[in-house]
């Protein structure tokens, strides 16, 4: 652990998850979940919203249960080195196979809509330094830069959806899917969640004082709602059509552009989409570094972030760059990494919180 | 230079943004221009080719020119393939560009195709070509090649003049908007109809309104060389006549007093008239009356007798009389201060419920739910209504099972 690693504040930590909440959810999941649940769709982030936040609060039971422990020490010390490595192992792929996703789609989107000339080895060149350059920083320092966009991205978000809102006309069929369908769609799509699995990975690395709690369950909270937002106005302004349009913030945006004549005000939505991306592809870097140095100790941080760019840049270029085979990684495959999240982490963390119960009895 | 090098090792973002510039920049300033490269396309016609199957897409093609005037130059490129990736790839190759088609505004869709499924060729060209989501939808007597070359002989950047006249249309003739988008929305609904403008393509001296003036002499580069050199072009005449399309394909012509009908059911349209002929009373005599209409406000209830939907339908019409053409005398005084009478009330009830019956008429003898009743009964009371169309032998005849009843309200400004 480095110093700059150190320390990182309530609202740091808040930001950083409500950035991380919007990841793999705002382009193109929204089209995917009306394919499974018709407009009843936006009940699936609801749903795994839920699940979500029943990890942050499982989180904040971890952090008051074990202080100063990392979460590799508290695996270690109940479950064994073992266990403590192949969880660490499984949450590092985990996090790379979440930001090949998320790379993906937004190259995808960007070459398809904006500039179809462009090559991988382009958008490659403008992210990969600059969300290395980020997670070797630190922790503190990725902190510090999103404080500084927070306004701009909160800003946009609102305005994106306000925006949105104007697009919504005439009120199409409603409940036309079962609760089958919306679960079913949630268990399909539930890899886009679980990103608050970062929180144990840097759970000794966070300084709350009494009381801030509620900032980090706050942002947390009003990011689902906007991701929740996002989904509903993009279903109700497409409705039926919702399947056609693969990239919903963009949409949302476009179709006031179209329809109102409000120039090229799509743009606002494009640059939202570049910040949090570059954010959020820093941040499973950084999330990847960390598991990766507690699997294969010893190693220097910038093995572990060149391994990350070799891995990455060998599957991005051989497995997926369609949007095709990009929907069939996040649908068929991804979503067995999600047991971690929702199923094997939080599991384990009862299991210890109760075996340090049974330790204070003693 | 040591401090210089130091300073580029301590802020490594700064060497990266050198890199890209280096290895991105300057390359793309020696790149050719697009405009060089593409062909911008505003307005795509689909014909039948003229071997069974094939397609015929001509493309109105904006060519850049670099000039100090302002005229803007048109020319339309037609090219026939199996598919209309190859007829629009041939395109390029006639006119040896890339065809991009992310500008386009306006299509047009020639007769003949229409009674086919067109929902397959718009999907193309807008999941598979960019083509964006607003952009018109035309149906044409004419060839879609003819009807492009007139726009292109009309004036300067006509393709947008064409979508301004379907965009007036949308406001005051039609119910609702006809891009591609809304179009899907009710292919994919769950009434599968739409409305389309048919525009038509006629001689000058032909009744209708003209999209725009003959054609500019002026008009420099190929497109006005070749105007001068040719017969004037054919106008575009807007009627305000509209197809109907089921289930993507189109069903039956409707004239502009029919959609006109189907609109003041609607109540979506933002103005209109009623007139009523022969009107006698104390004061008219065989009076031709018009009444302006300001407001059309329609709310609807449904209740159920007997498993049966009884669609009531409140109309409420705030109008006024703009003129009155009386048989044997010149009226001398302002009619638009007047107020309705009883009379006048009854003959525009009348007059009304012919419309409303039309309309209803017209949508129950094509199937076509074009007021989209049926959201608006499955969203009010879904189990019954779904136990109504289980009842039925045939669901989709749902609008000649249904009852109807209108209640007019009929007030003056």
């Amino acid at each position: 652990m480095t110093i700059k690693d150190k320390s990182l504040t309530a609202w740091q930590v808040g930001i950083m998850l409500f950035i991380i909440l919007f990841s793999n959810k705002i382009l193109v999941l929204p089209s995917l979940l009306y394919e499974g649940a018709k407009l009843e769709a936006y009940f699936v982030p609801i749903i795994l919203f839920v699940l979500e936040f029943g990890l942050i609060y499982l989180f904040y039971r971890m952090k008051r249960a074990f202080p100063t422990q990392s979460f590799a020490e508290i695996l270690q010390k109940y479950f064994g080195k073992v266990v403590m490595k192949v969880i660490l192992f499984l949450i590092m792929l985990f996090f790379i196979f979440k930001a090949i996703l998320l790379y993906n789609v937004t190259y995808l989107f960007f070459k398809t809509l904006i500039y179809q000339d462009s090559s991988n080895i382009l958008f490659l060149f403008c992210f990969i330094p600059v969300i290395t350059h980020l997670g070797i920083m630190g922790l503190r320092v990725m902190g510090r830069t999103m404080q500084i966009f927070f306004p701009l991205i909160v800003g946009v978000t609102v305005f994106c959806i306000v925006i949105g809102l104007l697009g919504i006309k005439d009120l199409p069929l409603l409940f036309q899917s079962s609760i089958g369908d919306i679960a079913l769609t949630s268990i399909k799509h539930i890899a886009g969640f679980g990103d608050s699995l970062l929180l144990f990975l840097i759970i000794d690395k966070i300084t709350i004082k009494r009381g801030q709690w509620k900032v980090i369950f706050s942002l947390s909270g009003i990011s689902m709602f906007l991701v929740i937002s996002i989904t509903a106005v993009f279903l109700f302004t497409y409705t039926y059509t919702s399947f056609l349009h693969p990239f919903a913030l963009f949409e949302i945006m476009c179709y006031v552009k179209e329809y109102g004549g409000v120039g090229r005000i799509d743009m606002i939505s494009m640059l939202l989409i570049v910040i949090l991306t570059y954010f959020q592809l820093a941040i499973y870097l950084k999330m990847f570094m960390l598991s990766f140095l507690e699997v294969f100790g010893k190693i220097n941080e910038i093995i572990s972030a060149i391994s990350f760019n070799l891995f990455f840049i060998l599957a991005i270029s051989y497995v997926v760059l369609n949007l095709g085979k990009a929907i069939l990684y996040g649908e068929n495959f991804l979503p067995y990494f999600a047991i971690l999240p929702f199923v094997v982490v939080p599991v384990l963390c009862f299991i210890a919180l109760v075996l340090l119960k049974r330790e204070k009895k003693k | 230079m040591k401090k210089v090098w130091d300073y580029l090792i301590k802020t490594p973002m700064l060497l990266v943004f050198i890199a890209i510039s280096v290895i991105f920049a300057f390359p793309a300033l020696g790149a050719s221009a697009e405009l060089d490269r593409y062909a911008v396309i505003t307005a795509i016609g689909v014909d039948k080719g003229e071997t069974e199957g094939n397609f015929d897409v001509s493309l109105l093609m904006f060519v850049p020119i670099a000039e100090q005037t302002f005229t803007e130059n048109y020319k339309v490129v037609s090219a026939e393939g199996r598919t209309l990736t190859e007829a629009i790839n041939l395109v390029g190759l006639h006119v040896g560009r890339k065809v991009g088609l992310s500008h386009v505004k306006t299509i047009v869709v020639n007769e003949e195709i229409i009674h086919e499924d067109i929902v397959n060729i718009l999907d193309f060209l807008g999941k598979c070509r960019n083509v964006a989501s607003s952009s018109k939808l035309i149906t044409t007597n004419a060839t879609a090649k003819d009807f492009l070359t007139s726009v292109e002989k009309l004036d300067t950047d006509s393709a947008i003049k064409v979508s301004e006249l379907v965009n007036y249309n949308r406001d005051y003739v039609y119910a609702y908007d006809s891009t591609i988008e809304l179009f899907f929305k009710r292919m994919f609904g769950p009434t599968q109809t739409a409305l389309v403008p048919y525009l038509k393509l006629g001689e000058p001296e032909n009744e209708g309104v003209a999209a725009a003036a003959a054609t500019d002499a002026a008009t420099s580069g190929q497109g006005g060389a070749e105007g001068q050199s040719q017969p004037p072009p054919k106008e575009i005449l807007n009627d305000g006549d509209a197809y109907l399309f089921k289930d993507g394909r189109a069903v039956v012509l409707l004239d502009s007093k029919q959609v006109e009908d189907i609109n003041m059911v609607c109540g979506v349209y933002k103005e209109g008239s009623i007139e009523i002929e022969n009107f006698s009373d104390g004061e008219y005599n065989e009076a031709k009356l018009s009444f302006e209409i300001f407001d059309n406000v329609v709310r609807n209830r449904i209740v159920y007798q007997n498993g049966r939907p009884i669609f009531c339908i409140d109309l409420t019409l705030v109008l006024n009389l703009a003129e009155a053409v009386n048989k044997d005398y010149t009226v001398k005084e302002n009619v638009e201060f007047k107020n309705l009478s009883d009379a006048m009330i009854q003959a525009i009830e009348k007059r009304v419920r012919e419309k409303f019956a039309n309309a209803i008429g017209i949508m129950r003898e094509n199937k076509a739910d074009i007021a989209n009743y049926y959201t608006i009964m499955y969203n009010s009371d879904r189990a019954n209504f779904m136990k109504f169309l289980e009842s039925l032998e045939n669901a989709d005849d749902y609008l000649n099972e249904m009852v109807f009843k209108m209640s007019l309200k009929v007030t003056s400004k």
